[in-house]
């Protein structure tokens, strides 16, 4: 892509830094990346929000305002960088499901402690009823010999 | 047959030779229960806002992550409807390339919504222990085995006096101390529960915490992008050309400014794993009642913020494409 020659020295309009960036600058270093399945999850957290930093850096940009030629690389980078978005939230979120379901028999044990907790509460009570209930069977029985 | 029937007749008959009951001589026994039932108080009313608490942050993390897959689509279908390759060919293997991963995020964050239901499936049966006192239904169990001991007593006594082996006052002493009896197990219960599964609530939470941060960082990217472009297509756009129209511009103005202000709600400065782990200290406080239980309640405010902004958004898109429907003409 041609960027556009500034007639001075002065600092290039935004739009064209940010396309400068996007060609050259970190951020297509990072959209360049393979994604590597596994991770550790604060890289692939910085990773992304690094990718989205550059996203909204592109979508800043008045694609309207650009030439055809700027309007073409532009959009490849867009979609080069919000693929690897995409990508990378697969692997982020890829680990969290593993290391959550790991945890779910701890906590399907834990919940049915309670459940079976709850259940002996009830228990006792039932039990004195039934000894209740039976001690007014023998008073009837006792009743009827009588 | 008499002499069957002895032994329990021989047991029943041996109550009756009780000292009547001295409120004097349980009042010891009445206060130390009392005190215990005191604490087990503190550990009801915990265990209850712990697990409404709890339930609440569930259900705000299954919220958030609706939103955070149809914030990931829109994000992704605006971002192609700029991006579309020229040629057919070029624009479906574009579109399929896109949808890949999608679809593949959609379905994780489906899993992690049934782990999330495990978590609240915990709360759940916490609340329902913590709601389950059976304090009164013991009082009256208890109370009713002392008038069937009475009634058999009466039954087997010859003597014809009539008198009750246990009064009426002793019975709901009896009767009034079972249930504080009940009061102090169901706490310990409870506080026992508390204790033995706080890391494992503990490493849940941290877990869903990480979930809650990576879907509202889809919302926040989507809502900051369609707040740039909804700002520059509707509104500078627009004023610059002198072409907008006064109530519509002037709503737009006022909806992309809201979104693009609540889309930028504090970002956590820590690394994810340092806010996991704050939040495993905060479950053990929680816990351990050095914290209320509204401090988990208080982490969601943020969420609640960008839910707001993302409900914002939609209202805005629903007006746009009422606006557009009616400037198109019908086919």
């Amino acid at each position: 892509m041609q960027i556009p020659r500034q007639p001075t020295k002065r600092a290039p309009p935004a739009r064209v830094r940010m396309v400068r960036q996007v060609r050259g600058g970190p951020g297509a270093q990072a959209a360049a990346v393979t994604i590597a399945a596994a991770s550790s999850h604060d890289e692939l957290v910085a990773l992304k929000r690094s990718l989205e930093a550059i996203s909204l850096s592109l979508n800043r940009i008045d694609s309207q305002a650009l030439s055809d030629a700027e309007r073409d690389t532009w959009a490849k980078e867009l979609d080069r960088v919000d693929l690897a978005i995409a990508r990378v939230r697969v692997s982020l979120l890829e680990g969290i499901v593993l290391e959550f379901e790991a945890e779910l028999p701890a906590l399907q044990s834990a919940t049915a402690q309670l459940e079976a907790q709850l259940a002996s509460l009830q228990q006792a009570v039932d039990v004195i009823n039934a000894v209740a209930g039976v001690l007014g069977v023998i008073e009837q029985i006792i009743g009827l010999a009588g | 047959m008499n002499n069957e029937s002895n032994k329990p007749v021989f047991t029943f008959r041996a109550l009756r030779g009780m000292r009547p009951v001295d409120f004097g001589a349980l009042m010891p026994l009445l206060l130390s229960t009392a005190l215990f039932g005191g604490c087990a108080g503190v550990a009801v009313d915990r265990a209850k806002d712990v697990s409404s608490a709890g339930i609440a942050y569930t259900q705000a993390t299954a919220a958030v992550i609706d939103v955070a897959v149809d914030a990931s689509i829109d994000f992704d279908s605006n971002s192609l409807l700029q991006t579309a390759r020229a040629q057919p060919a070029e624009r479906t293997a574009q579109l399929n390339e896109r949808d890949v991963p999608l679809v593949r995020s959609t379905l994780l964050y489906s899993r992690l919504k049934r782990s999330i239901n495990v978590t609240q499936a915990y709360f759940a049966a916490l609340q329902q222990l913590a709601d389950g006192s059976t304090a009164d239904a013991t009082e009256t169990a208890v109370k009713a085995l002392a008038d069937r001991l009475n009634g058999v007593n009466q039954a087997l006594d010859n003597t014809g006096s009539g008198a009750a082996l246990i009064s009426a006052e002793k019975r709901d002493a009896i009767g009034g101390l079972a249930k504080v009896v009940a009061k102090q197990i169901h706490g310990a219960k409870l506080a026992t529960a508390l204790e033995r599964d706080a890391p494992t609530v503990g490493r849940a939470l941290a877990l869903q915490n990480k979930v809650l941060e990576t879907a509202a960082e889809d919302i926040r990217n989507h809502l900051n992008n369609e707040a740039v472009r909804g700002y520059r297509d509707r509104v500078q756009r627009p004023f610059a050309a002198g072409t907008m129209e006064r109530t519509a511009w002037m709503e737009d103005r006022k909806a992309f400014l809201k979104i693009q202000a609540l889309g930028q709600t504090q970002q956590a400065l820590n690394s994810a794993q340092a806010s996991a782990a704050q939040m495993e200290t905060v479950w053990a406080r929680i816990v351990s009642g050095e914290y209320s239980a509204k401090e988990l309640t208080a982490m969601l405010k943020d969420t609640e913020d960008l839910l707001a902004a993302a409900n914002a958004l939609k209202d805005v898109t629903k007006a746009e494409a009422a606006a557009k429907a009616k400037t198109d003409p019908p086919n």
